[in-house]
């Protein structure tokens, strides 16, 4: 049976965080620090409640190992970590231990392993003053992570060192981040994660933001603390080492707290990092708080410009170009770290050194910048083109619910029904348009009926396509998150809330920058003896794509099969063009538009109900390969894109390999030879065939038949 | 009478050895141990591990059988070296025969194909007394010829009984490899274009070809060749009839041998990169404009065989192939399948759990 995760809490109201600056040695304010910031009583406070003596307590500290070169200032100073250690082992607190789990460069960088990178960046696995510590390795010892189903991280694991500690202490470094402004403790955490191929899973498989919202809510982190001695500053953010004095620790007994703090000083607004902001709305601050010390912004700082920030966040939509260029701009030192392909090292060596001086060279700006948004419309361009034209190749979005399913009385799902029945009788009396569709304007939303009968056994489809089901299989559905709220005695779901993701709609919004519908729903589900309904009514839109999206999908037994109807209630939000371009002056063509739109949506939605009847998934779209990253082999390192690139690219350095072997053969290299009596040697001519050629003679040969065959046609077309 | 079928697990070979079953004959599958067995699923047959390619395996699998049915071979336009197309299946062949009539089998059904026989330019029916050209043929009919011609030259002896029978455009349900034939129509949904192309071919239903390789057994003449198809169509029409059999738009487009090859040529390019089979191969465009049209006028009198419309082989294929995992879901939420589809389904209860 696998141990749960020790849940402990310190008390709301006495949560504090401590700036301390100043000249003293890093050491010193570490200390003083520590002690403002309530760490021995919080400590305290959770031993009581585990109820452990002080040499039992299992206290793990996460530094941030993001190092690549040895006291370089993008991770934790590592005698800060030990000094640490030394001071809670003056406390009685020696069961302590280092942990981290190995972060996305271990993808093309050797040496990343935990143990390896603590050694090489200077961890002595024994503190100044000879107490020993273990460094854990937070890929291993995995075990259920306990994530609710409406979590983004349900069914993933986590290592049980961080679970089963009884106290856990974020130690991160104070430094920028291209695409985050700032990268502290809430960055940080995401390190324990324990995948290998961070960015892939944790990034682009699951949203980072849900990510990290979930990890905090699921395990408590009980100290934070920051290390600002030295910090790292400037547009490059994690990927160079640019350090700056700014002489302060901060620390406090609340992670968010600590990174608010952390963000003010570097006279940055809180919210400015997209994790941070979701963590602070989501979960928020607590409602008193103490901070302790001076948050006036640190001399000389330099943050990320907004133009790095934004191409930077751009960029980083396509796992292939953050991949790309988080191993091709990262400043390395390669005799710790080699490169574990040529490619990777070589670019490296080529690019990394333009940007040294981001700051200071505006053509290595702009060229960053630039470089940025080509490859952010690169992967504009393709989504679009799957979007429009090819979806089984996009990727299905596993979210979290954007709402608490608690949150919900038994009076709101109850009032979903009766908050739709009415949109009925106005249908009722809606004569269908030109294709068959009953639709009409109510408050800028488009209320509309489609309904067909599936000529099959009612029993049987009922049987086999869940109505809890049904909204997630309307049509461009391309993921989401769903929990039963209540069963019935059947143990059918009756209650639920739902979070959908549909691709842009009408499919050709993607051209003008139309968002993906992303909705929140209840939804109330009725099981009758001839009929199964289910209605639902839009809570939250995330990206506010949607004003209205509510609705009733009907399974009836008919004499002809089953009746299907949905009736629903839509306002999509449109991007900047329509909002400008506003068609509203133009209502044949609007009206045209809205029922073409409408009728295909749904006649697929249709679709997909019968897709499910012959027990197929209607669901659009691949899901990510949840192994990536996990083997050995260098090939399992690159994204699937790389891979069939590099097939291509092997392919065609054969054939110019052959092509120019067989140059060098045509230009006097003998075939076979046999030496007669006499030793004269007799050369016969080299009979040996060559792929390349062949295949382009035979690709040019077929072409020219084809050709003549179709001139030949027209010919004899063109005779009487 | 106990009939062994080479390739039983295949998409015809597992709907001879339903065909043998429903005549109250017992039935040994040759299968080989990777082997897909999801089509014998439920089916009352005895398995013999072998390989046409070993032929120490084969005599052990035909002892005590009547009938032997060789329909194993590659179907591919796609990925399979012409030299090992063919030499694997003239050397099956071969191994075949020595061991049936090494195990003292009586009677020997080869599963050929139609296209040994050639094809016109015109709008020509042909049986089976035109030879077939094997000029800049594909090799995928090369073998085919090449495996009938051997076959016939090693029973010459008279020790086996050999009959060959030699479908068309074979399509259908429970294609589990999705051949050839079925991915003509799974490529037609796919293609953006709906493109359709030059020429025509004999659409056949693969239960009525099962059906006719018994009937070959019970009645068919020793040495005789019998061709067994379905209706005779253009392409345009074909693809007329999958649109309208599948609620899809088109065809929209015609295509004509240059703008085939360069397209497929294209489309091989493409698949290097993504790794999918490509929608059709510079192989198959090469009979882009030809007519592959037959006549089973001679299977019809001598055997008793039956063909089925081309619409209803259709119908019979699409109805399974849309519940298929061959068509992709972002495919099938395009389709609005018609009435007969429905009909076919709820008469033959077939089942869709695929």
């Amino acid at each position: 049976m696998a141990k749960r995760a020790l849940k402990t809490q310190t008390i709301p109201g006495t949560v504090s965080c401590s700036i301390k600056t100043g000249r003293e040695p890093a050491v010193q304010l570490l200390q003083a620090a520590l002690q403002e910031g309530g760490l021995w009583e919080a400590l305290e406070l959770v031993r009581g409640q585990c109820c452990v003596e002080r040499p039992d307590m299992a206290i793990l500290i996460k530094p941030d190992l993001e190092l690549f070169d040895c006291g370089a200032t993008t991770g934790t100073d590592p005698r800060l970590v030990e000094h640490l250690i030394d001071l809670l082992h003056e406390q009685g607190y020696t069961k302590v231990a280092v942990a981290d789990a190995e972060g996305a460069s271990g993808q093309w960088l050797e040496n990343r392993e935990v143990m390896v990178l603590a050694d090489l960046c200077g961890y002595q696995f024994c503190t100044p003053n000879g107490n020993e510590y273990e460094v854990l390795d937070l890929g291993e010892s995995l075990m259920d992570g306990g994530f609710p189903e409406g979590s983004a991280l349900r069914n993933s694991e986590v290592s049980s060192h961080w679970l089963q500690a009884h106290f856990r202490i974020v130690f991160s470094k104070n430094k920028t981040d291209q695409a985050q402004c700032f990268a502290l403790g809430l960055n940080n955490l995401l390190g324990i994660l324990p995948l290998r191929a961070k960015t892939y899973h944790y990034h682009h498989r699951l949203p980072q933001n849900e990510v990290v919202v979930g990890l905090l809510e699921r395990t408590e982190v009980h100290f934070a603390i920051i290390d600002a001695y030295w910090s790292n500053h400037g547009s490059q953010g994690t990927l160079r080492s640019n350090p700056i004095a700014t002489h302060t620790i901060i620390a406090g007994n609340h992670l968010l707290l600590a990174d608010w703090a952390a963000a003010l000083k570097m006279g940055l607004d809180p919210y400015a990092s997209q994790l941070n902001a979701a963590a602070l709305r989501k979960i928020g601050l607590p409602k008193s708080y103490q901070l302790y010390g001076d948050l006036s912004p640190y001399p000389g700082w330099k943050n990320v410009p907004i133009h790095v920030r934004e191409s930077t966040r751009k960029r980083n939509e396509s796992l292939l170009s953050q991949r790309l260029a988080e191993a091709w701009l990262l400043q390395v030192n390669t005799s710790l770290f080699p490169f574990k392909n040529i490619l990777d090292g070589q670019i490296n060596n080529l690019l990394s050194p333009l940007t040294t001086d981001l700051d200071d060279h505006p053509m290595a700006f702009w060229g960053m910048v630039t470089l940025n948004y080509l490859l952010a419309g690169a992967q504009h361009f393709q989504e679009t083109w799957q979007i429009l034209y090819d979806k089984d190749r996009l990727y299905r979005k596993a979210v979290a619910l954007n709402v608490n399913p608690n949150s919900f009385s038994t009076e709101d799902f109850e009032e979903v029904e009766s908050y739709i029945l009415p949109f009925c009788n106005i249908l009722k009396h809606t004569p269908p348009d030109r294709n068959g569709l009953c639709w009409r304007y109510l408050d800028d939303s488009v209320l509309f009926e489609y309904s067909k009968i599936i000529p099959v056994p009612y029993s049987d489809f009922v049987e086999r396509v869940d109505i809890s089901r049904a909204v997630e299989m309307m049509y461009d559905n391309i993921g989401g998150a769903r929990q039963a709220v209540k069963h019935d005695g059947k143990q059918r779901t009756i209650y639920q809330v739902e979070r959908d993701i549909y691709l842009p709609q009408p499919n050709w919004m993607a051209l003008f920058g139309g968002e993906y519908i992303d909705v929140d729903k209840i939804e109330v589900i009725r099981y009758g003896f001839s009929q199964q309904q289910i209605f639902w009514r839009t809570v939250h839109s995330a990206n506010n794509s949607a004003t209205f999206d509510d609705g009733m999908v009907t399974f009836a037994k008919d004499p002809g099969g089953v009746r299907v109807s949905i009736v629903a209630r839509q306002k999509f939000a449109l991007p900047l063009f329509w909002q400008v371009f506003n068609i509203d002056y133009l209502p044949k063509v609007k009206d045209a538009l809205v029922s073409d739109s409408y009728i295909r949506f749904f006649s697929r939605t249709m679709a997909n109900f019968e897709a499910s009847y012959e027990g197929r998934s209607p669901l659009v779209g691949k899901a990510f390969d949840m192994a990536f990253g996990e083997g050995h082999g260098p090939s399992s390192m690159l994204p699937p894109e790389i891979d069939k690139l590099k097939g291509l690219l092997n392919m065609l350095s054969g054939l110019v390999e052959k092509l120019v072997n067989s140059s060098r053969q045509a230009s006097g290299q003998p075939g076979s030879w046999q030496q007669d009596d006499l030793g004269y040697r007799h050369f016969s001519p080299s009979t040996e065939s060559n792929p390349a050629t062949d295949a382009l003679r035979q690709l040019f040969g077929e072409l020219a038949t084809a050709a003549k065959k179709d001139i030949n046609l027209l010919n004899n077309q063109n005779q009487p | 009478m106990r009939a062994l079928v080479t390739g039983a697990n295949g998409f015809i070979g597992s709907h001879v050895v339903q065909a043998l079953l429903a005549k109250g004959h017992s039935v040994r599958a040759l299968i080989r141990p990777t082997s897909d067995l999801r089509s014998l699923e439920g089916l009352n047959v005895e398995m013999a591990i072998g390989d046409i390619q070993q032929p120490a395996t084969l005599t052990a699998a035909m002892e005590g059988c009547e009938w032997v049915f060789h329909v194993a071979g590659v179907f591919s336009y796609w990925r399979q070296p012409p030299e090992q197309l063919i030499g694997e299946a003239k050397e099956g062949v071969k191994h075949v025969i020595t061991a049936a009539k090494a195990a003292g089998v009586c009677r020997m059904v080869l599963t050929s194909s139609s296209v040994v026989f050639g094809s016109t330019g015109q709008q020509r029916i042909l049986d089976e007394a035109h030879p077939g050209s094997i000029e800049s043929a594909p090799a995928y009919v090369l073998a085919k010829k090449g495996q009938v011609d051997a076959a016939f030259e090693m029973a010459k002896d008279g020790i086996v009984e050999l009959v060959s029978v030699h479908p068309t455009v074979v399509v259908g349900g429970h294609d589990y490899g999705l051949t050839e034939s079925n991915h003509h129509i799974v490529s037609y949904l796919q293609d953006l274009f709906k493109t359709s192309w030059i020429g025509g071919c004999n659409i056949a239903s693969v239960q009525d070809v099962a059906e006719g390789h018994v009937l070959a057994a019970e009645n068919g003449r020793s040495g005789e060749r019998y061709l067994l198809g379905g209706e005779n169509l253009e392409w345009q029409a074909i693809h007329q009839l999958i649109s309208s059999l599948t609620g899809m738009p088109g065809p929209y487009l015609k295509v004509y041998h240059t703008a085939a090859y360069l397209a497929s040529a294209l489309q091989e390019a493409l698949s290097l990169l993504t790794n999918d089979r490509p929608i059709s191969t510079r192989e198959q465009a090469k009979m882009v404009g030809n007519y592959y049209w037959y006549s089973h006028q001679k299977a019809a009198e001598e055997l008793g065989y039956v063909g089925r419309p081309a619409k209803a082989a259709l119908i019979e294929a699409i109805s399974w192939l849309a519940a298929s995992e061959h068509v992709s879901p972002s495919i099938r939420s395009q389709m609005e399948l018609s009435p007969e589809i429905y009909a076919h389904r709820q008469s033959f209860g077939m089942s869709l759990k695929n």
